[in-house]
């Protein structure tokens, strides 16, 4: 959704008076991911005297990327933010308040081009120089009745497993002990229609999870969207989604499940999974099957995303491997397979397209220091007479200074590409990118951050990033 | 039954590296965090530990190990939706917008400028599953609505007569052989209708490109 410019800059300025007032707030603790034992000294998330607590991030980044484009130095800067907001309330647990939105300003004067450019981007599609996305804001009010767990108001990304962006309002119902409804609707939020108007497009749905055993989990699912279309392109389009899906933990280190879709009262396609991990040779294995049963011709933005561009998707299957291995606390290996096959190979064309794809990823860490890790990756795809290959080294050391982490990584890339329709340049085209990046903390929870990449391929790139992040 | 060694052999051959790689794989691992560690990095973990456990009061999952970042898209499905509480696992410690939260803003690696300008199409040309990950709607056709791909330059779409001599422009013979027998059929990627005035009326161009096997040529 673009975003009025008054608008967007009022956003701009609340964010830098949160960028600067929020870290003279009190401290809260930051709730991530991080490596430690388990012990028993363990503390209990600390409750703060204050109604509400606000969690999140702040990050901010220039990026200038020079080149030379027929015989002159050309360059381009654009501006990024994203905000992050997490509102809670720790004690009643009420009230919440969620919202991620990004900013983007471009500094050069590229807006609306229509020959070629080579810092062209979506950015520069759009009319303003200033463009801005709203992925989530909405309020949830929990336990608002005994069967009201949760009801969510405002744009909210996926209330079920379909990514779809909606206005509007979401609630799980709590029907039984072992079932939950969720049933949601409003209107659906496209970021890049060309002629969207808010409102003309919208969606409702509802999802059921019924759990008769601890161990399984069978969910059902209905979706209806109404798309509406330019009327010199077709009619409107609407379509009506189901699925049915079947979760299962066999063991504590063995799950599966298998999942159905129908759209307009036909087989859509079918996709299953299976996860086993073996503890003790600290191995972990996955695999996938996806078959798509019908050609899907133009449907609901939601559906087929990509059809204006890439015609219709013609049936096919896939089969994806993937297995990870430790050796010890040094070595980590990634190896993994795909394979998508077209049902009728008959129906072969420019976007539809059988191939396979083998990827390693080789991972050596803390081996000669604490915080040093160098990972080496290669990539193989084949799709006929289109081939392309890349490998890939990096090397990372973070490191504390007075209990900051920073951390320094550098790497280089190599991409070949057998054969690509859009030059004629020959049969391979290369492209080596070397990366040089590092973070350094400033006080708690706020680091800086800067990259500098520099690329060989047709053209000789040159990109520098410099930002910040603040978590709070 | 007279022995056939070179039969023997050649499915050692097959056989053998794939016990080798079983026997690679089923090695006994360490699990970070509970293998007997040097005092070294004993002390390192315990400093850490001291330091983390004011923060965090969950330890880290020890499948979030090594190679985490590139694997977890294959377990986040099962693990987010697993039975008995949905998410449950991944909320321990994850807010709801993590996911959208890397996935709107942080690229993959080959999602160079050259990516941008030139090779993107290969990949979304087989597997447009991958470019859902994370590009939401109408994400292409935002810039080939309003942009020439590159390749539209120069002789392009012109007549050069500049030597005395007829040539034509390039756009004709990428269109129409690419080098095969198959058109260029990402030409309709913009070009719905063929534009040309020596082309029959109604000529439209399908997403399929189904010059030869709707039995028009």
């Amino acid at each position: 959704m673009k975003i009025k410019n008054s608008l967007l800059h009022s956003i701009f300025f609340v964010s830098l008076f949160i960028l600067f007032v929020i870290p003279v707030l009190p401290p809260c603790y930051l709730w991530a991911a991080d490596a430690v034992p388990f012990t028993k000294n363990t503390l209990r998330r600390e409750e703060t005297e204050t109604a509400f607590t606000v969690r999140g991030s702040f990050s901010t980044k220039y990026v200038y990327r020079t080149t030379e484009f027929s015989g002159a130095q050309v360059n381009d800067g654009d501006f990024f933010e994203q905000l992050r907001l997490d509102v809670t309330a720790p004690k009643k647990k009420d009230y919440e308040i969620h919202f991620l939105g990004a900013a983007r300003e471009s500094l050069g004067n590229d807006q609306g081009q229509s020959g070629f450019s080579p810092f062209e981007d979506i950015s520069d599609t759009y009319s303003s120089k200033v463009t801005g996305y709203i992925y989530d804001a909405h309020l949830d009010i929990n336990n608002l009745l005994t069967f009201l767990p949760q009801v969510r108001i405002g744009r909210q990304a996926g209330a079920r497993d379909e990514p779809v962006f909606f206005d509007g309002i979401a609630a799980d119902v709590a029907v039984g002990r072992r079932l939950n409804l969720t049933v949601y609707g409003g209107a659906a939020a496209h970021f890049y229609e060309i002629n969207d108007s808010w409102g003309s497009d919208f969606l409702h749905g509802a999802g059921i999870d019924y759990s008769p055993f601890n161990s399984t989990m069978l969910s059902l699912d209905y979706l209806d969207v109404h798309d509406e279309r330019d009327p010199f392109l077709g009619a409107d389009q609407g379509d009506q989604h189901y699925s049915i899906a079947l979760r299962q933990r066999f063991t504590p280190f063995l799950r599966a499940m298998a999942k159905y879709r129908s759209l307009n009262k036909e087989p859509r396609d079918i996709k299953a999974r299976v996860i086993q991990a073996f503890p003790e040779a600290d191995l972990e294995l996955s695999l996938s099957y996806f078959k798509q049963f019908r050609t899907q011709n133009e449907l609901s933005n939601e559906f087929s995303p990509y059809f204006d561009v890439l015609g219709q998707s013609v049936p096919f299957q896939s089969y994806d491997v993937k297995v990870r291995k430790m050796f010890g606390r040094h070595y980590a290996l990634d190896i993994g397979y795909f394979q998508r096959s077209l049902v009728e190979a008959r129906e072969e064309n420019a976007f539809n397209r059988d191939y396979k794809r083998a990827f390693t990823v080789f991972e050596m860490a803390d081996l000669l220091y604490d915080g040093l890790t160098f990972s080496l990756s290669g990539d193989y795809w084949d799709a006929g007479e289109r081939k392309s290959a890349s490998a890939g080294f990096d090397a990372e050391y973070k490191f504390k200074n007075k209990m900051k982490k920073a951390k320094i990584g550098m790497g280089t890339y190599y991409n070949l590409y057998k054969y690509d329709y859009y030059v004629q340049l020959g049969e391979r085209q290369k492209v080596r990118t070397y990366h040089l990046n590092g973070t350094v903390p400033l006080t708690k929870g706020l680091f800086v951050n800067a990259k500098y990449e520099y690329e060989q391929s047709i053209e000789d790139y040159q990109t520098f990033k410099i930002g910040m992040r603040y978590d709070f | 039954m007279i022995f056939n060694w070179l039969t023997w052999l050649r499915i050692l051959r097959v056989i053998a590296p794939a016990g080798v790689l079983l026997t690679v794989l089923m090695l006994p691992g360490s699990p970070r965090g509970q293998e007997t560690k040097s005092s070294k990095n004993g002390q390192a973990d315990q400093r850490h530990a001291e330091s983390a456990v004011k923060k965090i009061p969950f330890p880290r999952p020890q499948s979030h190990a090594g190679n985490w970042l590139q694997y977890h898209g294959a377990s986040a499905d099962l693990y987010f939706n697993e039975a008995g509480g949905r998410g449950k696992a991944c909320y321990t410690c994850h807010e709801k917008n993590d996911c959208i939260d890397c996935h709107n803003t942080m690229m993959p690696r080959d999602h160079s400028n050259t990516w941008r300008t030139l090779s993107h199409g290969f990949q979304a040309a087989g597997n447009r599953e991958r470019c859902s990950m994370c590009h939401r709607q109408d994400y292409c056709v935002r810039c080939h609505n309003e942009t020439e791909p590159r390749s539209h330059r120069g002789r392009w779409n012109s007549v050069n007569f500049s030597d005395g001599t007829a040539d034509s422009p390039t756009h004709c013979t990428w269109c129409h052989y690419d080098g095969g027998f198959a058109p260029a059929d990402n030409c309709v990627v913009c070009h719905r209708v063929a534009r040309h005035t020596s082309a029959p009326v109604g000529h439209n161009i399908s997403s399929s490109l189904n010059c030869w096997t709707a039995g028009c040529h």
